[in-house]
């Protein structure tokens, strides 16, 4: 129960691998903190340097208002679920769970207690008394997360605890472990490359790239707002469409023009457009797909923003249309009702309150 | 084409067996012929053709000669052999499997500068023939005026550490690194660590090595014959069994030797069988992926 504060941490190997540069977090008590990227942008290595299974190459992490730099895993009050679960094979459930309060020297009642207090939160009761290898997937993953809850630590750690269990398991566990976070009122830090994961289990997400924090902020505004494209593209799925192409300003509207059309941008992002003073004229823009609308008008050769469909994906409660306007490849979402096959043409509105402008070179957003 | 099948199927089994029979009695024919003799009276061991099973010389019945085990348990020399070699045997392995298994953690588990030039090193150790280390180690041992059955235990483990390291290091290479962290997480020390986590988990692997270290121990002969030149107190059984004298000059009570014999190999094969279980975990483990 305590914030967490990193303060310019790097991580440089021994070999000059610079996995995490200058991170700088500040992690309030009791918040949900997801660490999210690709794989090798140093989310778990920032993790590691909390547990204090890595060395923090420099800066400073606070666990409440203790420097822990030097402090040993031990003793930083932290508990860690790890991605393969790390149970000790030769121990019954029970025995893994009280393993970390045995060492800590708390007495047999207590330990009891807490156990089973552990055991109803997750509903366990009947595994303690089996050995992990006798147990699926899903039942270590609780043993796991049991071994965790029974310490009590400040802060929680996880790292991609779901990403060895099946696709059905993995919505169930995510929505128990949101649930395990409002009762037990603790700091979590979870580690994930699933953006799924980070956007429904986050209070705040970190999202990570080569090292670098590209963008701290609650799921909301990773979505409506991203700092720069790789966040755009990053969050969300399937990924936001990018398009490049030239802006031109009018009196009270800014247009975009591409290779076979423009889109009028109007309201808040023109104005916001004209206060940040126009940096650029060539653009990226990104529209995701579900902010692309589908006009079925069958649109004549040459006509703005005619598209064919090159594949459709029928998901039941949506259908994805990937398509083709020029030499740009898009994907749209569509409701089902909207009757369209492959090789169709289609006039595309994208909605301009909807659209994400990037500068070409610097990737920044140019909206914010 | 099916029957053809069939009849293949039947000769490669029948060849398979046939092999595996001439396998067994190439292994086992040495320790029967060892009982076969130890039960055969002077007398009984001179008749020619050699019997397959001790026969009475006159009537030609079965007539198994017990006489040879009283003698050797009667005998001082070998009595005190087995009571030496155990002390030494045992005392070798419970040291190698200690060692051993520190030495493997750091090498397995912990990372340090040099890791790889002490495991050849270690790997080094056991290149040297005996006899060349032989000479050097006696005149250590008597300079140091170490105790013989202590200098045998030291020197035995010039070949049982490095074979326990090595083996033990694979061992605990393959042990995840997650464990090591989560118990370092839970708030272990790196001794409880090993001795919490890691030891119950190569329990197979130390109950192989550490049986042949045993064995290799039990059955050394020249270090043994060496040291215990000046104190024949000291002598481990296979030495004992050396020195055997006949009731006359120059008679090889060749009997008495099997009989002994047969007694030395007794704990060996009490061992192999007590483990057995664990042994072919700890044979096949680390192979593949659990």
């Amino acid at each position: 129960m305590a914030g967490l504060k990193l303060v310019n941490v790097n991580k440089i190997y021994p070999n000059g691998f610079h996995a995490v540069h200058d991170v700088n977090l500040d992690i309030e008590d009791n918040e949900f903190v997801v660490f999210v990227g690709p794989s090798g942008c140093g989310k778990s290595t920032a993790l590691r340097m909390i547990a204090g299974l890595e060395e923090i190459s420099s800066g400073e992490l606070y666990i409440g208002e203790t420097m822990v730099n030097d402090v040993s895993p031990k003793d930083r009050d932290i508990a860690m679920v790890f991605q393969n679960y790390a149970l000790y094979p030769h121990m019954t459930n029970y025995e893994n769970m009280a393993f970390g309060l045995k060492l800590r020297n708390i007495p047999k009642a207590e330990i009891d207690k807490r156990v089973q207090n552990a055991a109803d939160i997750l509903g366990i009761q009947e595994l303690l008394d089996n050995k992990p290898k006798e147990l699926s997937g899903g039942q270590r993953q609780r043993i796991a997360l049991g071994r965790a809850i029974v310490r009590d630590p400040q802060v929680f750690l996880m790292d991609e605890p779901l990403s060895n269990l099946d696709a059905k398991l993995r919505v169930q566990t995510r929505a128990e472990i949101s649930k395990l976070h409002q009762r037990l009122k603790t700091t979590f830090i979870y580690v994930t490359h699933d953006q799924t994961e980070a956007m429904t289990m986050g209070t705040r997400i970190v999202v990570l790239k080569a090292g670098h924090v590209m963008q701290v902020d609650t799921p909301t505004n990773l979505y409506e707002y991203p700092k720069n494209k790789f966040v755009g593209s990053f969050i969300g799925s399937p990924q936001m469409n990018f398009i490049e192409g030239t802006l031109e300003e009018k009196d009270d509207a800014v247009t975009f023009h591409y290779s076979s059309g423009s889109i009028d941008i109007t309201g808040e992002k023109a104005d916001k457009l004209k206060e940040n003073g126009f940096e650029t004229k060539e653009v990226i823009l990104g529209i995701r797909p579900e902010h692309i609308n589908v006009k079925t008008d069958e649109p004549t050769e040459g006509s703005p923003n005619r598209a064919v469909i090159e594949v459709t994906e029928l998901l039941g409660s949506e259908t994805y249309l990937f398509v083709k306007v020029k030499e740009e490849s898009l994907v749209a979402r569509i409701d089902p009702s909207i009757k369209v096959k492959v090789g169709d043409f289609i006039t595309l509105d994208p909605r301009p309150d909807k659209v994400h402008l990037f500068h070409p070179e610097s990737e920044k957003s140019l909206l914010l | 084409m099916k029957q053809a099948k069939g009849f293949k199927n039947v000769a490669l089994k029948t060849g398979f067996y046939f092999i595996l029979l001439i396998i067994f009695i190439y292994l086992l024919f040495p320790f029967y012929w060892a009982i076969n003799s130890s039960l055969k009276s002077e007398a009984q061991l001179q008749m020619t053709p050699a019997t397959m099973v001790p026969k009475n010389p006159v009537t030609d019945s079965i007539d198994p000669y017990f006489t040879n085990y009283k003698v050797i348990f009667q005998n001082q020399q070998f009595v005190r052999g087995l009571i030496n070699s155990t002390i030494v045997a045992t005392s070798t392995t419970v040291l190698a499997l200690a060692a051993g298994s520190f030495a493997a953690f750091a090498l397995g588990k912990l990372r340090f500068r040099g890791k790889k030039p002490t495991l050849y090193m270690i790997l080094a150790m056991t290149m040297f023939p005996q006899v060349t280390v032989l000479a050097g180690l006696y005149a250590v041992i008597t300079t140091l005026q170490l105790p013989t059955l202590l200098s045998m235990i030291l020197s035995y483990m010039i070949f049982t550490l490095p074979f326990t390291t090595w083996v033990l290091t694979a061992f605990f290479k393959d042990l995840p690194l997650a464990l090591l962290e989560s118990a370092q997480v839970d708030g272990a020390t790196p001794f409880q660590t090993f001795y919490k986590i890691l030891l119950p988990l190569t329990a197979p692997a130390m109950v192989t090595t550490g049986l042949l270290a045993f064995i290799a121990a039990w059955n050394e002969y020249l270090f043994a014959l060496t040291f215990t030149s000046i104190n024949p107190g000291a002598r481990t059984v296979p030495v004992a069994i050396a020195y055997f004298t006949g009731a006359v000059a120059r008679q090889e009570p060749f009997g008495e030797i099997m009989a002994a014999a047969v007694v030395v190999t007794v704990p060996i094969v009490v061992l192999v069988l007590i483990f057995q279980k664990r042994i072919v975990a700890g044979l096949t483990a680390g192979a593949v992926k659990g």
